[in-house]
């Protein structure tokens, strides 16, 4: 337990040093960061829609996040949950166009549920299997995937999805019988936002507490030992890059029937990458998942708030590099406490030497 | 037969920066280190090489410039992985989304938020006399950017250094068993640094390559993908120079085919025509992926008290 608090000790003063670096990037750029922060947090907390908008922008980053997470316990690298994602999304999409009107909500949001899982699962199932069949590097193959998925969903916006007025390259807007539920009146939060957590408590119960999340584990810590234990290791991988991708797939479902409500080029284009740094914050763990997604959720809205504020003229890509700055802060505290326990245990061995 | 010898004139084209961002992973991975983070170095390094070529008006100072900061900040990485022992891919992976954000975000405050396009000058071509004038031959491989040259030269010092001295000898050890390598007097870490270096410059070149002699404009994500691909060389060019070479004109035929046959317009949407570098390079990984190959110490730490 000692540890488990040390880690989070870690963590929180790796942000804070991260937020501090890009704060005195502000002050590079001629405004008084002090100043800046706190006119965008002012503006955040005092709005009730700025503060929904932060679980919003949280919830597909759970998923895609979940995603990363999931293979990760197999030491594997799925970094492409962005083409697993837009997988979900046209999905979502399609079904919703087709089947609006014709079922009842509650149905159809099932079937699209099910649908953009099956349909990010089964990308992720063809990387895992490259992985079992060819030991082909997964994570080369689950990032070029992502550049095929995005082209093939520029051909479907250029063809048969493309909007009944054929401008632009976007689908038609779903009607609002298809729109997952609001739940907090005033904002854009939606029950997208219930379900991601839900399945994070999921996953985490999935890995910690059955057996298979026990064989993900084993053939994580060494493929060989678990294949001679009884554990088909190919079968493992091709389930937990099957289940991760399936993870990015339903964040297809709450952008899509959630929030957007149409499928467009660029969609959303930086949530995969974004997930990776959120499983890396969270060190892999599901329910640190969701703590991190809602620090990045923040930061995006924090991000853009400032962009915003007059007179300012702070480009809202600053959000970005103060993600990459707080990322690159909490993998170098991981490191350092590693090489911090290990200075400790010599000590020790030192004095039990002597 | 122009349509064939423009298709391998862009072939050449679009290999160069593979090449230079494939050498540096090479450089890395002999030394034991799996930087996958060349997405990011090239594009912090083209988006340098662009600016300091617009502000001056030097492509060569812009190249140059590109190479330093791809050392600057492949150093994040070598600090946490050599000294503090971090994981590699994790490591790289916080590269690639760090230094593509700072580069745009670089650009948006220098050039503010105006959509007006802003442009250099390309690196002018250079035929080398009397070469240049065989047929076919001439204008492919001797009348191209000094960069081309450069880089082709590159390989060949690599494949040199490599096979033929002790130093290249002594490097290579350091990515099968470091720890051997330590007991014969190599130092390891500092080899490590330097092989950071390398990767660091030839990466950042690799983008600076992108903006000064191909692209002659500045666009957010333009190293496309070509970060990952390059790491996708050096695993189908089984470690070694010639390899990487073939490697590289291979996906850079893949590219410029691409490009070619979205001009030619054959019915087929363009779109299917973009996939072909990205389905290329998955179909490569699962043809070779089966065979072992590489540095037998690759992407682990190297803990001096350990065995």
């Amino acid at each position: 337990m000692k540890t488990r608090a040390n880690v989070l000790l870690y963590n929180v003063i790796a942000v804070i040093v991260g937020l501090a670096i890009s704060m005195a990037l502000l002050a590079f750029m001629h405004v008084n960061p002090f100043e800046v922060c706190g006119k965008a947090l002012s503006k955040i907390i005092t709005d009730k829609y700025n503060l929904g908008e932060i679980l919003v922008k949280a919830t597909p980053l759970i998923f895609t996040s979940l995603a990363f997470a999931f293979t990760y316990k197999a030491n594997l690298f799925n970094i492409g949950a962005q083409g697993q994602f837009l997988m979900g999304s046209i999905v979502a999409v399609a079904i919703s166009l087709a089947l609006q009107g014709k079922v009842p909500t509650f149905v159809l949001l099932l079937i699209v549920l099910v649908a953009s899982f099956a349909a990010g699962g089964a990308v992720g199932g063809l990387i895992g299997a490259a992985k079992a069949k060819f030991k082909a590097n997964e994570f080369l193959v689950s990032m070029m995937s992502t550049y095929v998925i995005s082209n093939f969903m520029d051909y479907l916006l250029r063809t048969s999805l493309q909007e009944t007025k054929a401008e632009y390259m976007q689908t038609d807007a779903i009607a609002s019988s298809a729109y997952l539920p609001n739940i907090l009146p005033g904002t854009r939060v939606h029950l997208g936002f219930v379900l991601a957590v839900v399945v994070a408590i999921l996953v985490s119960v999935l890995l910690n507490h059955t057996q298979l999340g026990y064989q993900i584990r084993a053939v994580g810590r060494n493929p060989n030992a678990a294949n001679l234990g009884g554990i088909n290791a190919g079968l493992i991988y091709i389930i937990s890059f099957a289940i991760a991708g399936g993870l990015a797939g339903l964040a297809g479902l709450t952008e899509i029937n959630g929030v957007q409500h149409m499928l467009l080029r660029e969609f959303n284009a930086s949530i995969g990458s974004y997930g990776i740094g959120i499983a890396i914050l969270a060190n892999g763990n599901p329910i640190g998942c969701i703590f991190a997604s809602l620090l990045f959720g923040f930061l995006n809205i924090m991000g853009t708030t400032m962009g915003r504020l007059p007179g300012m003229n702070i480009p809202a890509s600053i959000i970005e590099l103060i993600e990459g700055i707080v990322m690159i802060c909490v993998i170098a505290s991981y490191a350092l406490r590693y090489f911090v326990d290990n200075r400790n245990k010599k000590k020790q061995m030192r004095k039990a030497g002597v | 037969m122009t349509w064939i010898t423009s298709l391998l004139l862009a072939t050449v084209r679009m290999a160069v920066p593979l090449l230079f961002i494939a050498l540096a992973e090479l450089y890395s991975e002999r030394a034991g280190m799996v930087n996958i983070g060349l997405e990011g170095l090239a594009a912090i390094g083209s988006l340098v090489g662009f600016l300091v070529c617009y502000i001056t008006g030097s492509t060569w100072l812009g190249i140059l410039c590109g190479a330093l900061v791809g050392v600057v900040v492949n150093m994040i990485y070598a600090y946490a992985t050599i000294s503090l022992c971090a994981d590699h891919i994790v490591y790289g992976m916080a590269i690639n989304i760090f230094a593509p954000a700072l580069a745009s975000f670089i650009y948006r405050v220098y050039f503010g938020t105006g959509s007006d396009l802003k442009q250099i000058e390309l690196m002018a071509g250079i035929g080398i006399p009397g070469l240049k004038n065989i047929p076919f031959f001439g204008d492919l491989l001797f009348n191209q950017t000094p960069m081309v040259y450069i880089a082709f030269l590159l390989v060949i010092v690599t494949c040199i250094f490599f096979n033929k001295t002790r130093a290249g000898l002594n490097y290579k050890a350091v990515g099968e068993h470091p720890q051997a390598a330590a007991t014969l007097g190599i130092p390891v870490v500092r080899i490590k640094y330097l092989s950071c270096v390398l990767c660091g410059a030839l990466s950042g070149i690799g983008g600076a390559y992108l903006t000064t002699c191909y692209s002659n404009t500045y666009s957010q994500g333009n190293v496309a993908g070509r970060g990952f691909i390059a790491l996708a060389a050096v695993i189908f060019g089984r470690w070694t120079g010639g390899g990487v070479l073939l490697a590289c004109l291979f996906f850079g035929f893949c590219d410029a085919l691409q490009i070619r046959l979205q001009v030619g317009s054959f019915g087929v949407p363009y779109q299917f025509f973009q996939m072909i570098p990205y389905v290329a390079t998955i179909v490569v990984l699962s043809v070779i992926g089966a065979k072992k190959g590489g540095p037998q110490a690759n992407g682990k730490p190297y803990r001096r008290e350990q065995r």
